[in-house]
Protein backbone atom coordinates (compact mmCIF):
# COMPACT_ATOMS: atom_id res chain seq x y z
CA UNK A 1 0.00 0.00 0.00
CA UNK A 2 1.47 3.32 -1.02
CA UNK A 3 1.12 6.46 1.02
CA UNK A 4 -1.26 9.08 -0.38
CA UNK A 5 0.28 12.13 -2.00
CA UNK A 6 0.35 15.26 0.13
CA UNK A 7 -2.13 17.83 -1.04
CA UNK A 8 -0.45 21.04 -0.04
CA UNK A 9 -0.22 23.07 -3.21
CA UNK A 10 1.88 25.91 -1.92
CA UNK A 11 5.26 25.57 -3.69
CA UNK A 12 7.14 26.58 -0.58
CA UNK A 13 5.48 23.86 1.45
CA UNK A 14 7.36 20.72 2.31
CA UNK A 15 6.90 17.90 -0.16
CA UNK A 16 6.86 15.49 2.74
CA UNK A 17 3.50 14.75 4.26
CA UNK A 18 4.56 14.79 7.90
CA UNK A 19 1.31 13.18 8.99
CA UNK A 20 2.87 9.77 8.33
CA UNK A 21 5.84 10.57 10.52
CA UNK A 22 3.69 12.15 13.21
CA UNK A 23 1.03 9.46 13.43
CA UNK A 24 3.01 6.88 15.47
CA UNK A 25 4.57 9.43 17.83
CA UNK A 26 3.64 8.85 21.45
CA UNK A 27 3.04 12.08 23.32
CA UNK A 28 1.59 12.42 26.80
CA UNK A 29 -1.55 13.92 28.20
CA UNK A 30 -1.37 16.16 31.23
CA UNK A 31 -2.21 13.22 33.45
CA UNK A 32 0.61 11.19 31.94
CA UNK A 33 -1.48 8.92 29.77
CA UNK A 34 0.09 8.09 26.40
CA UNK A 35 -1.44 9.82 23.41
CA UNK A 36 -0.57 8.51 19.96
CA UNK A 37 -0.72 11.59 17.77
CA UNK A 38 -2.37 9.74 14.88
CA UNK A 39 -5.47 9.20 16.99
CA UNK A 40 -6.02 12.95 17.06
CA UNK A 41 -7.09 13.04 13.39
CA UNK A 42 -8.58 9.58 13.03
CA UNK A 43 -12.18 10.75 13.24
CA UNK A 44 -12.01 14.40 12.20
CA UNK A 45 -9.52 17.00 11.00
CA UNK A 46 -6.99 18.22 13.50
CA UNK A 47 -5.24 21.53 13.76
CA UNK A 48 -1.90 20.78 15.41
CA UNK A 49 -0.10 23.75 16.88
CA UNK A 50 3.44 23.03 18.05
CA UNK A 51 4.24 25.59 20.72
CA UNK A 52 7.72 27.03 21.10
CA UNK A 53 7.29 27.03 24.84
CA UNK A 54 4.70 27.59 27.53
CA UNK A 55 4.56 31.16 28.72
CA UNK B 1 -7.69 32.84 20.70
CA UNK B 2 -11.06 31.93 22.13
CA UNK B 3 -12.84 32.91 18.92
CA UNK B 4 -10.41 31.01 16.74
CA UNK B 5 -10.59 27.89 18.89
CA UNK B 6 -14.38 28.05 18.83
CA UNK B 7 -14.46 28.49 15.06
CA UNK B 8 -12.18 25.47 14.58
CA UNK B 9 -14.61 23.43 16.66
CA UNK B 10 -17.56 24.74 14.64
CA UNK B 11 -15.82 23.59 11.48
CA UNK B 12 -15.71 20.07 12.85
CA UNK B 13 -12.01 20.03 13.58
CA UNK B 14 -10.04 19.38 16.73
CA UNK B 15 -7.56 21.94 17.99
CA UNK B 16 -4.52 20.33 19.57
CA UNK B 17 -1.70 22.25 21.20
CA UNK B 18 1.55 20.36 21.57
CA UNK B 19 4.01 21.66 24.14
CA UNK B 20 7.50 20.58 25.07
CA UNK B 21 7.32 21.37 28.78
CA UNK B 22 6.50 19.34 31.85
CA UNK B 23 2.99 18.36 33.04
CA UNK B 24 3.25 21.02 35.74
CA UNK B 25 4.06 23.68 33.16
CA UNK B 26 1.20 22.42 31.03
CA UNK B 27 -1.22 22.71 33.95
CA UNK B 28 -0.07 26.27 34.58
CA UNK B 29 -0.54 27.06 30.89
CA UNK B 30 -4.10 25.74 31.10
CA UNK B 31 -4.81 27.87 34.15
CA UNK B 32 -3.57 30.92 32.25
CA UNK B 33 -5.53 30.22 29.08
CA UNK B 34 -8.75 29.31 30.84
CA UNK B 35 -11.45 27.09 29.42
CA UNK B 36 -10.64 26.93 25.75
CA UNK B 37 -11.80 24.15 23.45
CA UNK B 38 -8.44 22.56 22.75
CA UNK B 39 -6.52 19.52 23.81
CA UNK B 40 -3.05 19.96 25.23
CA UNK B 41 -0.51 17.19 24.85
CA UNK B 42 3.12 17.11 25.88
CA UNK B 43 6.18 16.13 23.94
CA UNK B 44 9.13 17.02 26.18
CA UNK B 45 11.47 14.72 24.23
CA UNK B 46 10.63 16.67 21.04
CA UNK B 47 9.89 13.45 19.16
CA UNK B 48 6.89 15.00 17.45
CA UNK B 49 8.79 18.21 16.74
CA UNK B 50 11.48 16.20 14.97
CA UNK B 51 8.88 14.14 13.09
CA UNK B 52 7.26 17.37 11.94
CA UNK B 53 10.66 18.63 10.77
CA UNK B 54 10.44 21.73 12.90
CA UNK B 55 13.47 23.91 13.38
CA UNK B 56 15.80 24.31 16.32
CA UNK B 57 18.29 27.01 15.34
CA UNK B 58 20.62 27.37 18.30
CA UNK B 59 22.02 30.68 17.02
CA UNK B 60 18.62 32.22 16.43
CA UNK B 61 19.03 34.45 19.46
CA UNK B 62 21.99 36.29 17.97
CA UNK B 63 20.64 36.96 14.50
CA UNK B 64 20.50 40.70 13.74
CA UNK B 65 16.83 40.49 12.84
CA UNK B 66 16.02 38.85 16.14
CA UNK B 67 18.11 41.31 18.14
CA UNK B 68 16.39 44.24 16.41
CA UNK B 69 12.98 42.78 17.18
CA UNK B 70 13.99 42.31 20.79
CA UNK B 71 15.21 45.91 21.08
CA UNK B 72 12.03 47.28 19.48
CA UNK B 73 9.89 45.24 21.84
CA UNK B 74 11.97 46.32 24.83
CA UNK B 75 11.56 49.98 23.89
CA UNK B 76 7.80 49.47 23.74
CA UNK B 77 7.93 48.15 27.27
CA UNK B 78 7.36 44.52 26.38
CA UNK B 79 9.18 42.05 28.56
CA UNK B 80 9.55 38.37 27.94
CA UNK B 81 7.66 36.08 30.25
CA UNK B 82 9.59 33.29 31.93
CA UNK B 83 10.07 30.46 29.49
CA UNK B 84 8.73 27.02 30.27
CA UNK B 85 10.01 24.36 27.95
CA UNK B 86 12.70 24.42 25.31
CA UNK B 87 13.12 28.07 24.31
CA UNK B 88 15.32 27.16 21.34
CA UNK B 89 12.64 25.01 19.75
CA UNK B 90 10.66 26.61 16.96
CA UNK B 91 7.00 25.96 16.54
CA UNK B 92 4.77 25.15 13.65
CA UNK B 93 1.24 24.33 12.62
CA UNK B 94 -0.41 21.61 10.56
CA UNK B 95 -3.94 20.91 9.46
CA UNK B 96 -4.33 17.17 8.94
CA UNK B 97 -7.38 15.43 7.49
CA UNK B 98 -8.28 11.82 8.24
CA UNK B 99 -6.87 9.55 5.58
CA UNK B 100 -5.67 12.45 3.47
CA UNK B 101 -2.77 13.96 5.29
CA UNK B 102 -1.54 17.50 5.60
CA UNK B 103 -3.59 20.26 4.00
CA UNK B 104 -1.79 23.17 5.60
CA UNK B 105 1.65 23.45 7.06
CA UNK B 106 3.68 26.20 8.59
CA UNK B 107 7.16 25.87 10.02
CA UNK B 108 8.42 28.78 12.10
CA UNK B 109 11.88 29.80 10.97
CA UNK B 110 12.63 32.87 13.09
CA UNK B 111 11.43 34.21 16.40
CA UNK B 112 8.15 36.00 15.96
CA UNK B 113 7.08 33.73 13.11
CA UNK B 114 3.48 32.65 13.51
CA UNK B 115 1.08 30.61 11.42
CA UNK B 116 -1.84 32.44 9.90
CA UNK B 117 -5.05 31.47 11.67
CA UNK B 118 -6.94 33.03 8.77
CA UNK B 119 -5.30 30.52 6.43
CA UNK B 120 -5.93 27.66 8.82
CA UNK B 121 -9.61 28.54 9.06
CA UNK B 122 -9.81 29.01 5.29
CA UNK B 123 -8.31 25.55 4.79
CA UNK B 124 -10.94 24.00 7.08
CA UNK B 125 -13.74 25.98 5.44
CA UNK B 126 -12.68 24.91 1.94
CA UNK B 127 -12.59 21.28 2.99
CA UNK B 128 -15.98 21.55 4.61
CA UNK B 129 -17.46 23.01 1.44
CA UNK B 130 -15.99 20.33 -0.81
CA UNK B 131 -17.66 17.02 -1.50
CA UNK B 132 -15.70 13.95 -0.44
CA UNK B 133 -13.11 12.93 -2.95
CA UNK B 134 -10.90 15.67 -4.38
CA UNK B 135 -8.11 16.73 -2.14
CA UNK B 136 -8.36 20.25 -0.82
CA UNK B 137 -5.55 22.65 -1.41
CA UNK B 138 -4.25 25.14 1.04
CA UNK B 139 -1.59 27.72 1.64
CA UNK B 140 1.12 27.37 4.14
CA UNK B 141 4.81 27.14 4.45
CA UNK B 142 6.72 24.00 5.11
Amino acid sequence: MTAPEPFVEDPSASAVDVSHALAPVQARGLDGEPVRLGTLWEDRPAVLIFLRHFG
Amino acid sequence: MRGIAGRIEELGARLVLIGNGTPEQGQEFLRETGELPFRLVLDPQLVGYRAAQLQRPLLEGVRPRTVCSFVRAWRRGLRAAPRAGDAHEMGGAFVIFPGRGVAYSFVCRVLGDHPSFEEILATLERRRAEPAGPAPSGPGRG
